[in-house]
């Protein structure tokens, strides 16, 4: 087997142009983009094997230098692409990702394991989810019968935005009337889902859908929180030390002196556990009623010390 | 024995880095099966090792492995219902 006859190369042709050559070639033959097509399988494996061998500068002085390598022992070690279970391979009925998380909507079709096993292991010879396992735990779970498990049950819960930040703990009836305690990590995010594995072979894995309540007070921005604190003129000019509410209780914040609208405070460790903190844009505000005095006094300072506000410094 | 991947088997079976897997997992191109512990199944595995072939091998970039990910998880979905149109046709 010669590896650049397999790449469609020239001996003389560049590391780039190998690489090139075997991108096209992967991107063809690759089994998940020709699910079920054992030719383009196995062409995949050969063009693999073809890289190995002169895919860089190093392997390929080895090749070019002269027949070192027992290719048979090669192909046999790496098996029919490794003895791996490709992508396509795991997509069967019920499968996590096209049928939870990308695939689309329901479809209509309700799941009739008999059905389906007919299908998948007679009509398009599907291997399945255990057919090709041995890459994994020998023994586990996985080689069991593909279809064997019964589909998850699917749960959508709201929670507040404390709950996702902190975490938390809430206990859930699902659609068959099983209870389900469901501890929320610290950190959650609106739409992430949550799986919880059956613990007796009577019951089905629950994927929690999280929705989280919108919260008027704080906003989530990554791991930290925000928030808006209002301060009177004095405190922004004097500096002060005033309350601030965090979703873990109120504590007090140290304003510096000559703050503005809009300065950014940070309180440390008060938004995701040992990752955010919460950030708080101060907001000076006048007093409601007009002062006699207030007015007197920005006056009289107006025209000691002008500044305008709007220059660009 | 256990029915899910720990990271590491995980990081073991990929020849990966565990930093890697935990990127996928920041991604969403992979949905842990538990996220506390992190543990993943076999689809989780496969998934995995075909995006790191998408990106180190055939030069995929980050903004298309979504894409991808989903056109052929799509695929995946309507494979299996056609066949089982056709077989319900048949019976």
């Amino acid at each position: 087997m010669n590896p650049y006859e397999t790449l469609g190369v020239s001996k003389t042709a560049s590391q780039d142009e190998i690489k090139a050559a075997y991108r096209k070639l992967a991107k063809k033959y690759h089994p998940d983009f020709n699910p079920g097509n054992k030719e383009a399988e196995s062409k995949f494996k050969t063009i693999n094997q073809a890289y190995e061998l002169v895919g860089t500068p190093e392997a390929r002085k080895k090749f070019d230098e002269g027949p070192k390598v027992d290719w048979e022992q090669f192909a046999r070690e790496q098996g029919a692409g490794g003895g791996r279970p490709y992508y396509y391979s795991t997509q069967g009925p019920g499968a996590r990702y096209s049928y939870q998380f990308g695939g689309g909507g329901d479809g209509g079709f309700g799941l009739d394991d008999e059905l389906l096993r007919n299908l998948f292991e007679q009509a398009q010879g599907f291997r399945g989810r255990g057919g090709n396992a041995g890459s994994f735990r020998g023994g586990s779970d996985f080689n069991e019968d593909p279809f064997g498990a019964a589909q998850p049950e699917q749960y959508l819960m709201e929670i507040e935005l404390r709950d996702a930040v902190l975490g938390g703990e809430r206990e859930i009836t699902l659609p068959s009337g099983r209870k389900l305690r469901v501890k929320i990590p610290a950190g959650v995010n609106d739409g992430q889902k949550l799986r919880f594995a059956a613990k007796e072979p009577n019951q089905n894995d629950v994927y929690v859908e999280l929705r989280v309540r919108p919260n008027e007070q704080f906003k989530r921005s990554g791991d930290d929180v925000e928030t808006t604190l209002s301060i009177s003129v004095p405190e922004a000019i004097l500096g002060a030390e005033v309350p601030v509410p965090t979703l873990d209780g109120s504590v007090l914040l140290k304003i510096p002196k000559g703050v503005r609208t809009g300065t950014k405070l940070r309180v440390r460790g008060k938004g995701v556990p040992n990752r955010g903190d919460q950030l708080v844009t101060l907001n000076v505000v006048l007093p409601k009623a007009p002062d006699p005095k207030l007015e007197e006094l920005a006056r009289a300072w107006a025209e000691k010390f002008p500044y305008d506000p709007r220059s660009a410094t | 024995m256990s029915r899910y991947l720990a990271i590491d088997d995980l990081v073991r079976l990929l020849g990966r880095d565990e930093r890697l897997i935990l990127e996928l997992v920041e991604k969403e191109w992979l949905v842990p099966c538990e996220r506390e512990p992190l543990s993943f199944d076999e689809e989780d595995a496969a998934r995995a090792r075909l995006i790191c072939e998408m990106r180190e091998l055939m030069g995929v970039n980050d903004e298309s492995v979504p894409i991808i990910l989903h056109l052929l998880d799509q695929i995946h979905r309507l494979r299996a219902e056609l066949a089982l149109t056709r077989l319900r046709r048949e019976r």
